[in-house]
């Protein structure tokens, strides 16, 4: 990795804002003794409107990259890792 | 997941811990855990940091990381992120009481993935795309270029209004078409509420669309294609297409998605 690849571009924040859309409030929902906490934010807004700063030294940067296929039509923000 | 699933595969879970899988004997659901310190989660250390990005950031990358990879394995029933049980016999019990929905949920999104669409009214070029579609504006325009400054000034509010007016209609038909295109394509879809519109410079468009789409893996090449033919489309009246994915089916697992 380069220096300058820690510097988290536009669109490194639109994924990260992306990811937060989907885990944060999403998924089934239970009750019973299970603790569950939601953020009470916009989260769309953190994706496009806040200026992240301070993430690039924790956030496993490959996972957030954009990653546009070659093939793709459209470019696709995010692609998980692992699989 | 289920029960078998290869899960000496999968990647660390939240602070890098092991993850593990929390089954009953003879059953057909097991859960993803990983074990955390109470203290560190309980509930009023996650509510009260639940909107520090720094600390919900890398923890919810790891959360997605390990039902990306569940999801690609065999499928999986994504919980939100923060669930946490007070012990694995909590786990197990919450798997019994609920495993005909957890099965029936499972058997439904295990054989595709979750698309994001979202759709962007950018109003600079939309504009300039209503002044060549819209004669009612143009013919204001051109008439307050010419009038006397009073006049003008009425002229050119009122072509405001109208540009306004076009505008939504122009971001509203567009997302209905775009939701209607690829519902066609995916098994499930839905819309997610939009944010109220930031006041000020909005470089990144007004959001007019957020939906996501339950696709079948083999028909995720076509949901592409349709959603490239869609931004080939719209991008001449001034909406940008995003797409994400592919995800885990966050959006697909509550009983009224």
């Amino acid at each position: 990795m380069t220096d300058d690849a820690l510097e988290l571009t536009g669109d490194d924040r639109l994924v990260l804002g992306d990811l937060l859309n989907h885990v944060l409030d999403k998924g089934i929902v239970i009750s019973g003794d299970v603790t569950i906490a939601v953020a009470d934010i916009d989260l769309i807004r953190v994706g496009l409107g806040v200026y992240i700063t301070a993430i690039q030294s924790e956030l496993d940067h490959a996972a957030a990259r954009e990653r546009a296929t070659p093939d793709a039509d459209v470019p696709v923000l995010h692609h998980p890792r692992g699989v | 997941m289920r029960p078998d699933a290869p899960i000496a595969r999968a990647p660390r879970g939240l602070d890098e811990s092991a993850v593990t899988l929390e089954r009953n004997p003879g059953r057909a659901v097991a859960a993803l855990v990983s074990r955390v310190d109470s203290s560190v989660y309980s509930t009023d250390v996650m509510e009260s940091r639940a909107s520090d990005v720094d600390w919900v950031g890398p923890r919810a990358v790891a959360h997605d990381a390990v039902l990306s990879w569940a999801s690609e394995s065999g499928g999986v029933v994504p919980f939100p992120m923060f669930t946490v049980f007070a012990s694995a016999e909590s786990v197990r019990a919450m798997l019994r009481e609920r495993e005909a929905v957890l099965d029936g949920l499972l058997e439904r999104v295990a054989p595709c993935q979750e698309w994001t669409v979202r759709l962007f009214r950018l109003d600079d070029r939309a504009t300039a795309a209503l002044g060549l579609t819209s004669p009612a504006i143009a013919e204001l325009a051109e008439r307050a270029q010419g009038a006397a400054p009073g006049q003008r000034y009425l002229l050119e509010r009122k072509a405001d209004e109208l540009r306004g007016v076009e505008l939504r209609r122009v971001g509203a038909e567009s997302a209905r078409e775009a939701f209607e295109a690829l519902s066609a394509l995916g098994e499930r879809a839905v819309r997610d509420a939009l944010p109220a519109a930031p006041s000020g410079a909005r470089p990144a468009g007004v959001a007019v669309l957020d939906a996501s789409f339950l696709v079948r893996r083999d028909r995720v090449d076509p949901f592409r294609a349709a959603a490239g033919e869609l931004a080939a489309r719209l991008e001449p009246r001034g909406l940008r297409v995003e797409l994400s994915g592919p995800w885990p089916p966050y959006h697909f697992v509550r009983d009224d998605a």
